[in-house]
């Protein structure tokens, strides 16, 4: 399923004085298959447009479609209500959002009945024995013991397992695109590096695509195959980690902070030692060695 | 979103109204009310009208959205204007229509029900204004301030008014955070919009259960961040912020003074319904 | 001298459970800047907790610039020298207005009105929030929110004054503002600062590193021997910043000169350094 938008804008309090635009003319394709980074700064936008993929924001001007999915404005006046509300399930089914800080949305008194809402809402009338076997498959796929903790109480657990259990039930509906806001807000060191690899498992085995949305840009520059930038409200650029943070400026201008390799890179160039890289720690190591073998006499 | 919806209805220019000590406004709101229940002729209703209309002019407010403001009592409005209409009754009133239960309708009770509503209207645009005037933030140091006699009584004025002021400060953090815990139930496919009125409420508590847990969580951290500044009750507390009246306060408290004088003076004169 | 003794501290919320924090001993030196470190869960909020007062010991002592923890009288009396921000910035303000705000812990403990002000207007440009003196505190970034919660706190004049993951909500400008006030407070104003947090990045600044495990500090050094016991940082949960991973990587490579490696800026540094002697 493919993301495109083309001229996407939006304004929250809409034809009130308050009226501000939140996102200005944003055109971007996302691919099935990527590993999509979204960066920013508070403010930039960057919510705003992970929000329309699920249509929790209306498109009010330009297109949006998801896979055959489609949301733009026109296509949702007069009778054609009651399809569109078919057209938005099936939207929330196919793309899964995991909020920041997922595990304030837990609710229910079992981890098994949280987890199971998403599947009950969005399949007419399953069975037991689906809603079980969905469940199950769901916690597993987040590396959680589906028989220690189906019948606890998802309060009790601790804050790694909570969040786990939170995007167990946005998994459970088997999602092909994924998208994460902030996911590793609040882990400490060793969740965080579960918690990305738990991504990369994901992106392997059910779910075609992932966006995920970052403030840490060594992080980007090592998982994203691509990243959009957002800032005031306008899509800054869209290209792969290598090509967006050999703009330096560009990045700093956003009020965003370049990856430690980026930054060594230009200090290094000051200085007149040049090496190309694509910023990921391994193939920044490399060059470094690489230059440093050829300046050897 | 939730959360860009404009708390009360403060509206934010910078007017001789604004500007005037919250205590002053509430206290010519008291007299306002007061005066508008003593109004017996339409004369009175003029001259109140003017004087609502003028402070309206002076406030740089919208005469739009006090008018507005009625609209949420409007139903009331209209009961009470069709109950006075048919059970007002008044020595040699002149029945209007001989007619089957309209001939309960009089010459004085339709008078009398048209002022009933038009007090409960008048009511309404005054209370507005002072809403539209002053920050919820000040109206509460103002009812603070109103209330500190009420110390002598035992009665806990700094609690009521700490918490008032709380209420006030979560009421942004909370209307952002019911935004984000629909949208993310939405995302999960919760619906709430379809079915009767007992599937309704019930799609209602994934959103209620994370909302309740989270304000008692926020309450006790509050607490601690509370505890943690020294908070000990009222007990050898100060206060940074002093209301204090200014030229301006004197002069509407004298106006205001000489619009209720002359209503009385037209109650007198005048007599009652004219 | 010290700020803070705690001897034999064992802690329990509930005595059945496990202790939170067990039979722990730490000594924070005047005007030293401590970070403590571990994972989730580790104790680490709960002995933030029991210094600031809100918690009592159930075991051990607690001394906070000569006041020893046990009644509420000295609870109160220690809580003025000691000053906590927490997590959540939305959760620990109890006004609207940010100057109001801040006079709430000035008021509290009687200051008079005249010094209130005074206090407010200090608070508020140490923590460079002066321009948000009248505004709504909603209205606020995550960073500036912070920054005004720590001024809340400074108007209480503390000595000790303890971020107990206060930059977690943050985003990196947010975080760099918080902590670029915080380093000032302790460099310029001597003040002694416990950082509890989860950013190795912000670890590798200061004077000393407590790491804990499971209720207890397993081991308290510079962040250089820390960083450099890579048992231990697997066993707490823990990473090196990324520059020191890069530093790693290099050193493995045979890059020399690599040794004293804490941030980015001291990487490239020491590069530069290795490729001018490389030939030398």
């Amino acid at each position: 399923m493919d993301i495109i938008c083309n001229g996407l804008g939006f304004q929250y309090s809409k034809k009130t004085e308050f009226a501000k635009y939140a996102l200005k003319d944003v055109s971007l394709t996302i691919k099935s298959g990527e590993f999509f980074g979204i960066i920013g700064h508070t403010g930039s936008g960057k919510s705003t447009f992970i929000r329309h993929l699920n249509a929790l924001c209306e498109v009010q001007e330009g297109s949006l479609s998801v896979g055959e999915i489609d949301l733009s404005p026109e296509k949702k006046k007069g009778k054609k209500k009651k399809e569109y509300k078919k057209r938005l399930k099936d939207l929330r089914k196919s793309v899964g959002m995991v909020f920041q800080y997922p595990e304030q949305q837990l609710f229910a008194e079992t981890v098994f009945e949280d987890v199971a809402f998403g599947y009950k809402n969005f399949n007419e009338k399953p069975s037991a024995e689906e809603v079980e076997a969905a469940v199950k498959g769901a916690l597993s796929l987040v590396g959680l013991d589906y028989n220690l903790v189906k019948d606890k109480s998802p309060f009790d657990l601790s804050g790694g397992q909570k969040r786990r259990v939170a995007i167990a039930g946005v998994l459970v509906a088997k999602p092909s695109i994924l998208v994460l806001d902030e996911p590793c807000a609040g882990l400490d060191p060793a969740g965080k590096t579960e918690l990305w690899a738990l991504l990369h498992h994901l992106h392997k085995t059910t779910v075609e695509t992932i966006i995920v949305v970052s403030h840490d840009m060594n992080d980007v520059a090592k998982h994203c195959t691509r990243v959009a930038m957002f800032s005031d409200g306008t899509l800054k650029r869209v290209a792969t980690p290598s090509e967006l943070f050999d703009d330096t400026i560009l990045i700093e201008e956003s009020g965003l902070e370049v990856p430690v390799t980026a930054f060594i890179k230009n200090e290094l160039l000051k200085n007149g030692l040049e090496i190309k890289t694509d910023y990921t720690d391994d193939n920044f190591v490399e060059q470094i060695v690489n230059l440093y073998k050829s300046r050897q006499v | 979103m939730l959360s860009d919806v404009a708390f009360g209805q403060y509206y934010p220019v910078s007017s001789p109204v604004h500007r005037l000590d919250p205590r002053t406004k509430i206290v010519i709101l008291i007299a306002y009310i007061v005066m508008i229940f003593l109004i017996k002729n339409f004369v009175g209703f003029v001259l109140a009208g003017a004087f609502l209309l003028a402070t309206i002019i002076i406030a740089k407010v919208p005469i739009g959205s006090v008018i507005k403001s009625v609209k949420a009592i409007l139903f009331i409005i209209i009961i009470t204007f069709i109950i006075n209409l048919f059970l007002h009754k008044e020595e040699g009133a002149k029945v209007l229509f001989d007619v089957w239960l309209l001939n309960k309708i009089t010459d004085k009770s339709i008078k009398y029900a048209l002022f009933m509503a038009l007090r409960l209207s008048f009511l309404v645009f005054g209370s507005s204004l002072l809403t539209l005037t002053t920050t919820p933030v000040s109206l509460t140091d103002g009812i603070e301030s109103l209330l500190t006699p009420l110390k002598w009584i035992r009665f806990p004025v700094h609690e009521l008014a700490l918490i008032m002021s709380i209420a006030l400060r979560f009421i942004p953090t909370l209307m952002e955070e019911t935004d984000r815990i629909i949208s993310a139930q939405k995302a999960r496919g919760a619906d709430f919009e379809t079915g009767n009125f007992l599937k309704k409420a019930k799609a209602l508590l994934p959103v209620l259960i994370p909302l309740v847990i989270s304000a008692f969580r926020r309450a006790e951290e509050l607490g601690d961040a509370m505890d943690a500044r020294c908070y000990n009750g009222s007990k050898n507390r100060t206060k940074y912020k002093k209301l204090t009246f200014k030229f301006r306060d004197f002069i509407s408290v004298f106006i205001t003074a000489a619009v209720f004088t002359a209503v009385i003076f037209a109650n007198i004169y005048l007599g009652g319904i004219v | 001298m010290d700020a803070i003794k705690i001897e034999n501290l064992t802690f329990s919320y509930d005595q059945a459970e496990k202790p939170v924090l067990d039979n722990l001993s730490l000594t924070v030196k005047s005007g030293e800047f401590l970070a403590v470190v571990g994972r989730n869960a580790s104790g680490k909020s709960t002995l933030a907790r029991l210094i600031t007062g809100l918690l009592t010991p159930n075991e051990g002592t607690i001394e906070v610039l000569g006041i020893v923890a046990k009644k509420p009288k000295e609870l109160f009396e220690i809580r003025k020298k000691v000053g906590i921000v927490f997590q959540n910035p939305d959760n620990q303000m109890v006004a609207s207005i940010v100057e109001d705000d801040v006079a709430f812990g000035p008021e509290n403990i009687g200051v008079r009105r005249e010094e209130i002000g005074e206090r407010i207007e200090f608070a508020l440009n140490a923590t460079g929030v002066k321009p948000f003196r009248t505004s709504m505190a909603s209205k606020l970034s995550g960073g500036q929110k912070q920054r005004v919660a720590i001024a809340g706190v400074l108007a209480i004049k503390p000595q000790i004054l303890i971020l107990d993951e206060s930059t977690s909500m943050l985003d990196p400008r947010g975080r760099d503002e918080v902590m670029s006030v915080v380093k000032e407070l302790n460099k310029k104003e001597g003040m002694t600062v416990i950082a509890i947090t989860h950013y190795m990045d912000e670890v590798t600044e200061c004077d000393r590193v407590a790491v804990m495990i499971e209720g207890k500090i397993q081991r308290i050094a510079t962040p250089e021997e820390i960083f450099s016991d890579e048992e231990l940082l697997f066993r707490a949960g823990l990473e090196k910043p990324n520059a020191m991973k890069l530093a790693d990587k290099l050193k493995k490579r045979g890059i020399k000169g690599l040794d004293g490696v804490t941030d980015k800026e001291s990487l490239y540094k020491a590069l530069l350094e290795a490729f001018n002697k490389q030939n030398q």
